[in-house]
């Protein structure tokens, strides 16, 4: 089963993407903010990161660069809700950028595909009905 | 003088040869100075006969006494002089009854159609039998009266002239001054300007003024000088007057051309060297160039440099091509004078047409910058409503995006109860948390008018602290308030200090997420003024921050649009108090408010004041 680390420091968002997640056969690891989320990828066992980039403390973009510079085949799904962050070419190193939506399915074919990159195959991907 | 010999009574021969001789020599004296006086001097009888004329008369005349002597004045005089002008009827009366007459200034116009003036002074003399016999004098001051007329023209010119600051109005002026007869202008015939136009390197013919015949001459002269008394007069009517530009005269001038290199050629070697150029014979003349003789056919004529401070502007020409009447050296100086104060009007003039241009350079380029300033204005509104529909837009999108996919999560987990309650609480919570925002953004575009009542400032501390205890429950943060009961009240509207002293608090926590200590502290001032310090021992806020802090939408918060210290900022500045930040980073930040409680510092800061009274208690409570 793979191993998505959600980092949000919305404690809602990380709820939603918790179930969504598990639902379709992810194991699901929280985050609430860009120190946490690098001490979870130093001890392995991570497969993809989804960030976030607004953050008190450090933002995602500097959580970014320092979980690329612990694993640098770390898969990263940038998961935000500025679309403004896209133009900035620090983001241009995360794997993917996704602006945060209800609908969840942009997401979570960002993350089935970052696995894949990993060498692992993802869960069998269910209906979205939403 | 008279005939009279009554008064020789004989007594001896030698006697009498004394006497004789005495006449004679009385006669001969009297009438050399008779002779010699330059004014024409006449005896008439009661008839006007002429008994008497003096050289001077007769010279005048152009005629010997005999010629004169026992004629009658009516066959000599003009009529116009006689009857007229009231000569005839003066001396009449003066032969009557004996009483002198003397007039000055005495006007007349000749058989010739000139115009002279006399003084003229009538005294009674004896004639012989006891008759009455008249002295007529006559002093021609013709000259003199033209000289000083020309003078008060010349003054009048000048200063109509220096009034006018219209350029081509200014140069048709200096034109009639010098063509106008009359109380107008000097009398020439006919006068252009020349003016220098230092891109072509040429002197060109720029405006003319007169007659090409002596039809016209008539015709337009006689119409200046009898419907105008003055320059001024003029002047006032020239907008009804045709162009200068459509004369005949300037039809034949506008062809003059010379080149400035031509210096030794007039008109230009009067402008070089400065002086007036009087030319009595065109045709021989080796400085009048052939364009000159060919165009204007004057065989005299003059020109005026008009220079001023070196400056080269042109040169002004006159003739009387017309009339052909020689000019006169008075006309020269005359001429001169009045180029000299055209000169200066036209510099006068040039200087503030160029003032005139700079002004509205001046004006364009306010106006430009004002339309920039406009614009940018403009833009930035813009650029802050979209600065803010990015904000807000994130600030939407999160919640939006945690109801959507809970909504999303219910649809599918229908069944389970329990979960449908958990997910539709976190969709309720998110509800809020949108109209929330949408009430932060109203109350800081549309904030509240302020009511203002006098506080103790430690009851609105200690309420606040309250408040903010009560709702966030228990924190890591110790919260201490310091402050002296006995403190001057403060005039303020209580929720708006609660709202900024809740926002420096809710900062203040935040800013010490592993606990710390919260410090408010209110202390008097010297000058009436009440210091409130909200100190924390947070991680402080970087320098390159500072600034900022009270900026619109600067935020470094995940949530939140960066709203709350520009709101508390706007509120405290509506007060008529400060706001000041001061902060050490790991070491904490301090938030000053200064309220002023003096009724001056109130009123200039234009919050009315109403007096808290004796026992304490306020009053609209």
């Amino acid at each position: 089963m793979p191993t998505v680390l959600i980092v949000d420091d919305d404690r809602n968002q990380r709820l939603l993407y918790q179930e969504e997640l598990s639902y379709e056969g992810y194991e699901v690891i929280e985050a609430a903010s860009g120190q946490e989320a690098i001490a979870i990828v130093q001890d392995d066992g991570i497969d993809v990161v989804v960030l976030d980039i607004a953050m008190p403390g450090m933002d995602g973009v500097e959580a970014l660069s320092r979980i690329l510079a612990i694993d640098n085949k770390m898969p990263v799904v940038l998961n935000t809700a500025y679309s403004s962050y896209k133009d900035d070419f620090m983001t241009w190193a995360a794997d993917a950028y996704v602006v945060k939506s209800s609908d969840l399915s942009g997401l979570k074919q960002q993350i089935a595909e970052a696995v894949r990159k990993r060498g692992i195959e993802p869960p069998g991907v269910v209906a979205d009905k939403s | 003088m008279t005939d009279d010999n009554q008064t020789l009574i004989p007594t001896d021969d030698d006697e009498t040869a004394r006497l004789l001789e005495q006449v004679t020599r009385q006669k001969a004296f009297y009438e050399s100075a008779i002779a010699a006086l330059p004014v024409r001097l006449l005896v008439l009888d009661e008839q006007l006969n002429i008994l008497l004329a003096n050289p001077a008369y007769c010279q005048q005349r152009g005629v010997p006494v005999e010629e004169v002597q026992g004629r009658n004045i009516a066959d000599l005089f003009p009529e116009s002089l006689l009857h007229d002008a009231g000569l005839h009827a003066a001396i009449t009366s003066t032969l009557e009854t004996g009483e002198r007459v003397q007039w000055s200034g005495y006007r007349y116009t000749t058989s010739d159609h000139g115009e002279r003036t006399l003084n003229v002074r009538l005294d009674p003399v004896p004639g012989p039998g006891g008759r009455r016999n008249v002295l007529l004098t006559l002093e021609d001051v013709t000259e003199r009266h033209r000289q000083l007329y020309e003078r008060l023209v010349l003054q009048q010119l000048a200063q109509a002239m220096l009034g006018m600051l219209d350029l081509p109005r200014l140069l048709h002026a200096i034109l009639t001054g010098m063509t106008a007869g009359g109380a107008v202008g000097l009398g020439f015939n006919r006068a252009f300007l020349m003016l220098v136009d230092e891109a072509s390197g040429m002197l060109k013919a720029e405006m003319a003024v007169g007659p090409t015949n002596a039809d016209e001459a008539t015709k337009i002269w006689s119409d200046v000088t009898t419907d105008y008394a003055t320059i001024e007069d003029f002047l006032a009517d020239y907008d009804s007057l045709p162009p200068a530009e459509q004369n005949q005269f300037y039809a034949i001038v506008s062809h003059l051309e010379m080149a400035l290199e031509d210096a030794a050629k007039l008109p230009v070697s009067v402008l070089y060297n400065g002086q007036t150029a009087h030319v009595v014979d065109a045709a021989n003349d080796p400085r009048v160039p052939d364009d000159f003789r060919r165009l204007l056919k004057a065989d005299e004529f003059v020109v005026a440099p008009l220079v001023v401070k070196d400056r080269k502007i042109g040169v002004a020409y006159a003739d009387n091509f017309i009339s052909q009447q020689p000019i006169s050296q008075a006309d020269v100086q005359l001429f001169t004078s009045l180029a000299n104060h055209a000169v200066l009007a036209i510099d006068r003039a040039e200087t503030y047409e160029q003032e005139q241009r700079r002004a509205q350079e001046l004006e364009e380029a306010y106006r430009q910058l004002k339309d920039a300033q406009e614009r940018s204005l403009h833009s930035q509104s813009l650029a802050a409503i979209g600065e803010m529909t990015a904000i807000v837009a994130h600030e939407i999108r999160t919640p939006l995006s945690t109801i959507g996919g809970f909504a999303g999560l219910m649809l599918r987990q229908a069944d389970d109860q329990e979960k449908v309650q958990c997910n539709a609480r976190i969709i309720y919570d998110e509800v809020l948390r949108l109209e929330k925002i949408l009430s932060g953004l109203l109350a800081f575009s549309r904030p509240s008018q302020p009511r203002f009542h006098w506080y103790k400032i430690c009851e609105i501390l200690h309420e606040s602290v309250d408040m903010i205890t009560k709702k966030l429950g228990t924190t890591s943060v110790e919260i201490a308030v310091r402050c002296h009961q006995r403190l001057p009240r403060i005039y303020i509207d209580r929720g708006q200090i609660h709202q900024v002293l809740d926002n420096l608090m809710r900062n203040a926590i935040e800013a010490m997420p592993d606990g710390g200590s919260l410090s408010l502290t209110a202390a008097a001032e010297l000058d009436k003024r009440i210091v409130v310090k909200v100190a924390d021992t947070g991680i402080g806020i970087p320098q390159a921050h500072l600034d900022k802090v009270f900026d619109t939408f600067f935020t470094t918060k995940s949530s939140g649009m960066g709203l709350g210290l520009a709101l508390s900022k706007k509120i405290i500045h509506d007060h008529g108090a400060e706001m000041l930040v001061d902060s050490q980073p790991h070491q904490g930040t301090t938030f000053t408010l200064i309220f002023p409680t003096d009724y001056n510092d109130l009123q200039a800061a234009g919050i009315a004041e109403e007096q808290a009274d004796e026992n304490g208690t306020t009053k609209g409570e």
